[in-house]
């Protein structure tokens, strides 16, 4: 599988990117996110060949929550400003969609930049460059373990549902029978998740996790030429900006 | 000396009502195979966890008496020695997974890592421990797609290769099947050719009896009985403890009760069973 | 009447994988059968297609002699019992009595009554004593017995164990032999899955092999155990008095310790 060049990338090096964007994006209105971040972080994706996941991930991850967003900053719009649309009882005016954009801006950057980066990273050579940076073991645990629950979670929910089928509990049908038949599954899936947690702790306590002795590590991950010259470019881009914020701010 | 040694060792889980154990006072030789048996409940885990120093470490609870590893007190010993002299496998076979290595190679070469051990050395001891445990077959396979026995032999390679003195292991065929529990003990049987020190936890009765050298029965909060493997597995007294005697012991006892028939021995495996019998007929 | 009848069923699954190919069987109403064969035969598989929780992809299949087809789950689960494997999967109550009681509750019975399917169930399984207690509070071999008393509490007509054995000691293997023989005299249909030689033969006269996709034999332990070709097809070994058994040069049908002791009866000096 030939691997991109955001792949090739050292990971430390996009963790600064999206570190940066956020920052950016925290000191700037809806068209940095929209109009730059979101775009760009989709270039990057297209051009690691990992466009798919990535479009279908953002837009799950986003959906719920901006359409949510939107729809109350827009119903809830007082204002007098022009309007937009209108049709029947529904007015959409400019300031309703405004706000809402400013305010969902921030959750578009990150999840862009976050679900970018996992896609083009692998999370043991981030973790490898974690160790490289010293970075405390536990905070490395905490990553990889939230990262393992989750598909866990989805593969033992499947089975839960087929448990509670099995004891007469109607989990096909209408949308009321689902929820229903829901919430029920909630309870074995999260004291199950919780206690593979702690049993994964454990078993990785048994593999040497918490000796207190600089990791090495099998796998050699080098920066590429271009990781220095990137890495720093951000830095100094994101200061730059942030001065001229400041100072647009300012005066 | 000993190499493993427990002292008057007691435990009470924090929020449990009563002790589990109440002064354990246990000898382990090196080179020794020593099976732990006793009823569900009955504190073989917790042992296990004690010997391994996940308790007091990780588990929350009062714990009294000394455990000693080749003589040394084991609340001196940091965790990472500890996690290399103390090798430990567990009941399930898929949780023991790492989760972030692609290949069987590097998911046993893992716990060298954490060890901070040089990368060619690193690469010597995995390919020495995958060529003696037989495994090579598996080496390139994708670690979250073995079956349950080939994750445990993975799970046992894995803990090897950190070269511990003692490897405890609990219960690691109760998930399999019968294929499963083949490929975990044919790896023990390798183990116990190269006499490392085991100290296995298991139901299956009839296969202790044919790889411990020395059984000790947990029930009550003691250490009821210690001793050699033929002689244990042959005390009829153990059915009251919830443990049940191999086949051929068992049989041979309701022989000698039904028809009034006497053997020179009762056997506690196979072979002698053959022996035996045959001198009845 | 027929409890369970397969017709030239077919599963596979999504990814094209077949898991079980052109089997058949008929189980009668008040019939023990165990289902037995290496991971990777089909059991499960099989198995949880009588009640519903897989479909097959060609054949039949009756339950008390009606086809399920269009029927749900959790409609099928009413006559068919499964008690799972892991009982993590399935127990979420804060009590015993919540989880025995819980299905009986969705479906809105009057109190006595589920008190007294709850009692006889926890009777059965002999956790009358922990009725209050938080089921994670208890070992989990208990937790088993608690899953297979809210199966009973629905007094279901046909129960599916799947590894009833696994993990279990002494008194658990004892406590399940009692709550099979009770359900069996109540003229229950009873299925199980199982690796235990000995469980099997100490429980069930019937025993259905499967390899490889298929049926490889049906028919009485006397006869299984002794059959060395179906065995090695099926990669299964003789249980250890059978073993012992051919060692001693004796010829074929000893299967249990009754068997051996009269074999050794007749054959003795």
């Amino acid at each position: 599988m030939k691997k991109g060049f955001i792949t090739k990338l050292y990971p430390l090096t996009k963790a600064m990117f999206v570190g940066c964007m956020l920052i950016i994006g925290l000191v700037s209105d809806w068209r940095v996110g929209y109009l730059v971040v979101l775009p760009l972080c989709l270039l990057f994706a297209i051009i690691d060949g990992v466009a798919k996941p990535f479009i279908i991930k953002v837009f799950g991850a986003l959906v719920v929550f901006v359409v949510f967003i939107f729809a109350f900053k827009i119903f809830l719009d007082k204002s007098a400003s022009p309007i937009v649309f209108q049709y029947a009882f529904i007015t959409i005016r400019q300031q309703g969609i405004l706000d809402a954009l400013n305010q969902t801006s921030i959750l578009t950057i990150l999840a862009s930049a976050i679900i970018l980066f996992f896609e083009t990273t692998d999370v043991e050579e981030f973790m490898i460059s974690l160790q490289q940076i010293n970075m405390s073991h536990m905070i490395s645990y905490v990553i990889l373990s939230t990262l393992q629950m989750i598909p866990e979670m989805f593969k033992k929910s499947k089975i839960i549902m087929q448990a509670q089928q099995a004891r007469g509990i109607e989990t096909e049908g209408n949308l009321w029978l689902r929820t229903k038949a829901f919430f029920p599954s909630l309870g074995p899936l999260i004291i199950s998740s919780i206690a593979d947690l702690e049993e994964r702790a454990i078993t990785l306590e048994v593999r040497g996790f918490s000796a207190d002795v600089k990791k090495t590590s099998y796998k050699e991950i080098n920066k590429t030429p271009y990781d220095r010259t990137i890495f720093w470019s951000l830095i100094a881009a994101t200061a730059a900006y942030i001065g001229w914020r400041i100072f647009t701010w300012l005066f | 000396m000993a190499i493993l040694e427990l002292r008057d060792v007691s435990f009470k889980y924090q929020l449990g009502k009563e002790t589990v154990l109440e002064n354990i006072n246990l000898s382990i030789e090196k080179g020794e195979f020593v099976a732990c048996i006793g009823r569900n409940g009955a504190g073989k885990t917790t042992l296990c966890s004690i010997m391994r120093g996940l308790i007091p470490n990780f588990q929350n609870g009062t714990m009294t008496g000394d455990v000693f590893l080749n003589g040394q007190n084991m609340k001196e010993l940091s965790l990472g020695e500890i996690a290399q002299k103390v090798g430990f496998v567990f009941q399930n076979p898929f949780i023991q997974v790492s989760g972030i290595k692609k290949t069987v190679f590097e998911e046993i070469a893992y716990g060298l890592e954490n060890l901070g051990v040089p990368r060619d050395e690193m690469i010597e001891r995995t390919n020495a421990i995958i060529t003696q445990l037989k495994i090579e077959y598996l080496r390139d396979k994708h670690p979250m797609q073995l079956s349950g026995g080939q994750s445990q032999r993975v799970a046992l390679a894995s803990v090897l290769v950190m070269d511990p003195e003692i490897l405890i292991i609990d219960e690691p065929t109760s998930q399999l099947d019968p294929q499963g529990t083949e490929e975990v003990f044919e790896t023990i049987h390798i183990l116990k050719q190269r006499h490392k020190t085991i100290i296995l936890v298991e139901h299956k009765i009839d296969l202790v009896s044919e790889y411990a050298d020395r059984v000790i029965l947990i029930d009550q909060k003691h250490i009821l009985l210690d001793g050699p493997t033929s002689e244990i597995l042959t005390d009829i007294s153990l059915l009251d403890h919830g443990v049940s005697l191999p086949q051929v012991a068992l049989l041979a006892l309701r022989v000698e009760e039904e028809t009034g028939k006497k053997l020179d021995r009762i056997p506690s495996v196979i072979e002698d069973a053959v022996i035996e019998f045959s001198k009845l007929v | 009447m027929e409890a369970i009848r397969l017709e030239h069923v077919t599963f596979t699954y999504d990814n094209g994988f077949v898991a079980v190919e052109d089997v058949s069987m008929t189980i009668n109403q008040g019939e023990k059968v165990a289902i037995i064969g290496q991971n990777g035969a089909g059991k499960t598989t099989t198995v949880k297609m009588m009640n519903g929780l897989l479909r097959p992809k060609e054949g039949k299949i009756f339950v008390n002699e009606e086809d399920i087809s269009k029927k749900t789950t959790a409609s099928v689960s009413r006559h068919v019992g499964y008690v799972f494997q892991n009982p993590g999967d399935q127990i979420f109550n804060q009590s015993v009595y919540d989880e025995i009681a819980y299905t009986l509750r969705y479906f809105k019975k009057p109190k006595e009554f589920i008190d007294e399917r709850v009692r006889i169930a926890a009777e059965m399984c002999e956790l009358s004593d922990v009725l209050d207690v938080n089921p994670y509070d208890l070992p989990f071999s208990i937790r088993k017995f608690i899953t297979i008393a809210a199966v009973i509490a629905l007094d279901v007509e046909i129960v599916i164990f799947d590894e009833p054995t696994a993990g279990q000691d002494l008194f658990g293997l004892e406590r399940q032999k009692r709550i099979i023989e009770t359900l069996h005299k109540q003229g229950k249909t009873i299925i199980t899955i199982t690796h235990d030689m000995e469980f099997v033969i100490d429980n069930f006269e019937r025993i259905i092999v499967m390899a490889n996709k298929n049926v490889v034999a049906d028919s009485s332990r006397h006869l299984l155990f002794w059959d060395f070709p179906m065995l090695e097809r099926a990669s299964l070994k003789q249980p250890v008095v059978a073993q012992l058994a051919n060692r001693l040069g004796w010829d074929g049908s000893v299967v249990t310790m009754e068997d051996f002791i009269q074999t050794l009866c007749q054959r003795g000096k």
